[in-house]
């Protein structure tokens, strides 16, 4: 019975097979290499499938990314004539968060059907402590793989230059087949530029004391740009490396496991320093070492022509984060925007080489045309000061052309006759010879003397009028006084003549003397400058009538005939009446 | 009495001899202006006005030597001096434009009134001294005339003796108030020349305010106001503003 029991189990189990060898049905299901992980571990996931299919679509990873993958693996085996095949896709997902995660369905198309995966349900728990299993491959890259970021200099000053050089360690257990970035840090606040690293190369080093592989993955050259606390946001790579297990081959050799690792450089902050404020004035922000050079392409030349001026700052330093100093010409040379130029490389070091600014001049007038030297600060951050160098001064003498703009149409009148132009506008020897006089530090004008020059004379010319005046005065005073008596004189004169009418020399001699006195007092004539000829002339001019004016001259020439010859009663009657007729007459006229 | 009168020769003596000491320095300031070597020709020419003698050849010889050595502010400060004593000779306007050429800043001229123009460049034919002197001579003229007019008995020459006396009347009026006028444009027409290579323009005296523009050494400009150690200063182009008063040199 038990054998029975025994033949009939070995009998169905057969069946069993058989119906399954001969059924062959088509599986195709994803397989995680774990359903829990910390969030610092790597997944991988299979997807297998037992007959080879088409299209196969991965699902979306959500809330993973994938670092490795996909690899495609197909066995084919035969045991016992019977052909097992296999492919899977794998992948090497790494979680980006916490929590319940589903890695979705994938699809592939076998002999026309689509088959789907089931969905797996995976948590993904805080970061677990790497084992320290030395066989564990996880392990073994963790332990042999460093990325290093190396900074020159963490704490530089505003605008020095410094370097951040990646370095990939991997010691030489292990191999890295492939590396990938993934995140590309960017120098937020820097002036960057990558140094292009041509062809990877592996180099030896030591790396915490150990032996290492390395390969510089990438150099950059920063500027700071902001002083203070700047982070530099990690680099992420993402390495492929094969881990040597302890398994061995048919041949002998070791078994390399495919591990994909992501690895940071960590986050750096570099401490900026700012440059010390007590800058010159001329400073524009170049941090290095440098030197400045003016020049000129010609330093004579004739007005209206052209020369150009390069100023040229060389050195190493932040050459292309300033612009070089401008140059100060005079007014009247006229001066063109300037045209850049810069030759500038950079290395690990830091920018070297020169930026320049060329102008273009043109003298409008002739002479002599200073281009005062550029001065040009620069912020030395090995000595960490200040340094301000200046280049030479230059002159250009321009020889021909006109001295001034006011000039200008004297030239051109005068440069029809071409002989006399030069003479004219050259600059003027100095003179050979001088009046020196003592400087004067009061001002002639309102000065003591300026007034008594002035009013002087005035007040001189002012007495002496007052002076004639005063005579003018007590003259006419006199003639009047005189000529009152006279006229007293005469009419006493006249009232004696009266008187003695029968006695007639004594009537002629009170009658001349009352006409003397008469004339004395109108004309102002004296009793010795009395003759004939006088009275009349003197009388005529004073415009009398002609008719008394005779009558006048008769009465003095009958006064001095009456002295010599006798006279009748009547003619001295008549020459009395006459007399006292004239004089009134006379008197009214004068 | 004896001491006295050694003493006033020994004074007069002196006089005599500081004056052709002045001259010899002149001479030899000349010799080694044509050597070239013009530092020592302004070592000595500043000795002459150290010495409290000075003529517009002296200034004019100044700016010279400065021009020559590239000094632009001192070259123009002297050739400025020099036309203050003798403001229409040629040859100092002729190297005072050289100076000019020089200069950094560019400044325009305001455009002026004709009247006032007329009026400057009447002004310009004689210092304020030779204004004045020659008003006092048409004054003496003016004199002379009235009295022989005032003495005057004939009417017909009585008349033209008033004329000729009052013209010579206008003309010293004239020329009298010419020179006072000008004395006191003068006055409080300060100009200055910038000696720094490049200074600020403020809006006010003092380092918070706006800088309005920067000038450059040799500029002349007009003083208006000084409030401590700033000036306030005028362009010939109406720009006013503040600057430091050690940074310019008043041309008196």
């Amino acid at each position: 019975m038990k054998l029975r029991f025994y033949i009939f189990l070995f009998f169905a189990i057969t069946i069993i097979s058989n119906v399954n060898a001969q059924d062959d049905t088509i599986s195709f299901e994803a397989v995680l290499s774990k359903k829990s992980l910390g969030i610092n571990e790597n997944l991988r996931v299979d997807f297998k499938m037992n007959k080879d299919g088409d299209n196969f679509t991965p699902p979306s990873f959500n809330g993973f990314t994938v670092v490795g993958g996909p690899n495609q693996s197909v066995s084919n085996m035969w045991v016992n004539g019977k052909r097992t095949f296999s492919k899977s896709y794998t992948y090497f997902l790494t979680p980006i968060k916490k929590g319940p995660l589903t890695i979705g369905q994938a699809t592939i198309e076998i002999d026309d059907n689509i088959y789907k995966t089931l969905p797996v349900k995976i948590s993904v728990s805080e970061s677990v402590a790497v084992s320290k299993d030395p066989n564990d491959p996880t392990y073994v890259v963790n332990e042999n793989l460093h990325l290093v970021a190396e900074i020159s200099n963490t704490n530089p000053y505003l605008n020095e230059g410094i370097s951040i050089v990646y370095k990939l360690f991997y010691s030489p257990q292990i191999n890295v087949t492939n590396v990938g970035e993934i995140e590309t840090p960017e120098f937020e606040n820097f002036w960057s530029q990558n140094i292009k690293i041509p062809r990877l190369q592996i180099e030896r080093g030591s790396f915490k004391g150990d032996n290492y592989n390395f390969v510089t993955w990438k150099k950059t050259v920063l500027y700071p740009q902001k002083s203070g606390k700047l982070d530099i946001l990690p680099l992420s790579l993402d390495v492929s490396v094969d881990v040597p297990t302890n398994r061995r081959d048919f041949f002998g050799n070791r078994i390399y496991n495919q591990v994909s690792k992501k690895v940071t450089a960590g986050k750096r902050s570099i401490n900026v320093k700012a440059l010390p404020v007590n800058a010159p004035e001329s400073f524009n922000g170049a941090v290095g070492k440098f030197d400045i050079k003016l020049n000129t392409n010609k330093t004579e030349l004739n007005a209206s022509e052209s020369l150009q001026a390069t100023v040229k700052v060389s050195g190493k330093g932040n050459l292309k984060l300033f612009s070089p100093p401008s140059v100060q010409v005079p007014s009247s040379l006229e001066k063109y925007d300037p045209e850049y130029n810069e030759k500038v490389s950079t290395s690990l070091t830091g920018m070297k080489g020169f930026i320049s600014n060329t102008y273009t001049l043109v003298p409008q007038f002739q002479g002599k045309y200073p281009v005062s030297s550029v001065e040009f600060t620069f912020f030395n951050p090995q000595l960490n000061k200040y340094e301000t160098i200046n280049s030479d001064d230059l002159i250009i003498n321009v020889l021909e052309g006109p001295l001034s703009s006011d000039n200008n149409i004297n030239i051109t009148n005068t440069q029809k006759s071409q002989n006399i132009l030069p003479s004219i506008n050259q600059f003027k020897f100095i003179k050979t010879n001088s009046d020196l006089v003592k400087i004067n530090s009061n001002p002639f004008i309102y000065s003591l003397s300026f007034y008594l020059i002035l009013i002087f004379p005035v007040l001189a010319i002012l007495l002496l009028f007052i002076f004639f005046k005063s005579k003018n005065i007590t003259n006419s005073k006199l003639k009047e006084s005189r000529s009152r008596r006279a006229n007293k004189l005469a009419k006493k004169y006249l009232s004696d003549a009266r008187k003695n009418l029968e006695n007639k020399d004594v009537f002629y001699i009170a009658l001349e003397k009352a006409l003397h006195n008469f004339l004395k007092s109108k004309l102002f004539i004296e009793t010795s400058d009395y003759s004939k000829e006088k009275i009349s002339r003197l009388l005529y001019s004073k415009d009398i009538e002609k008719e008394s004016l005779e009558l006048f001259i008769k009465l003095i020439e009958n006064c001095e005939f009456a002295r010599f010859t006798p006279a009748s009663d009547v003619k001295i009657n008549n020459d009395y009446e006459n007399a006292v007729k004239v004089i009134t007459k006379m008197d009214k006229e004068i | 009495m004896k001491k006295i009168i050694i003493l006033c020769s020994f004074f007069f003596c002196g006089i005599i001899f500081s004056q052709t000491e002045n001259e010899v320095r002149f001479k030899s300031g000349v010799e080694l202006y044509n050597k070239g070597d013009y530092n020592e020709a302004i070592n000595l020419f500043v000795k002459i006005i150290n010495n409290g003698e000075h003529s517009d050849e002296l200034y004019f010889n100044l700016g010279n030597c400065y021009y020559k050595l590239n000094d632009i502010p001192n070259s123009i400060y002297y050739f400025e001096k020099a036309l203050k004593l003798n403001p229409n000779d040629k040859d100092i306007l002729n190297n005072l434009t050289y100076s000019q050429n020089m200069l950094i800043d560019k400044i325009d001229q305001l455009p002026s009134n004709q009247l006032s123009d007329f009026i400057n460049y009447i002004s310009m034919f004689f210092s304020i001294k030779q204004w004045l002197v020659l008003g006092i001579v048409f004054l003496y003229f003016f004199l002379i005339l009235f009295v022989i007019y005032f003495f005057k008995k004939d009417s017909n020459a009585k008349k033209n003796y008033f004329i000729l006396s009052s013209t010579f009347f206008c003309l010293t009026i004239i020329f009298i108030l010419t020179g006072v006028t000008k004395f006191e444009n003068q006055k409080s027409n300060i100009q200055a020349i910038i000696f720094e290579k490049k200074i600020d323009f403020r809006t006010e005296p003092n380092y918070r305010s706006e800088i309005q523009f920067n000038l450059h050494e040799g500029t002349k400009v007009n003083i208006i106001d000084e409030l401590d150690d700033w000036v306030s200063v005028e362009l010939s182009n109406g720009a006013s503003g503040w600057m430091e008063s050690k940074s310019i040199k008043k041309i008196d």
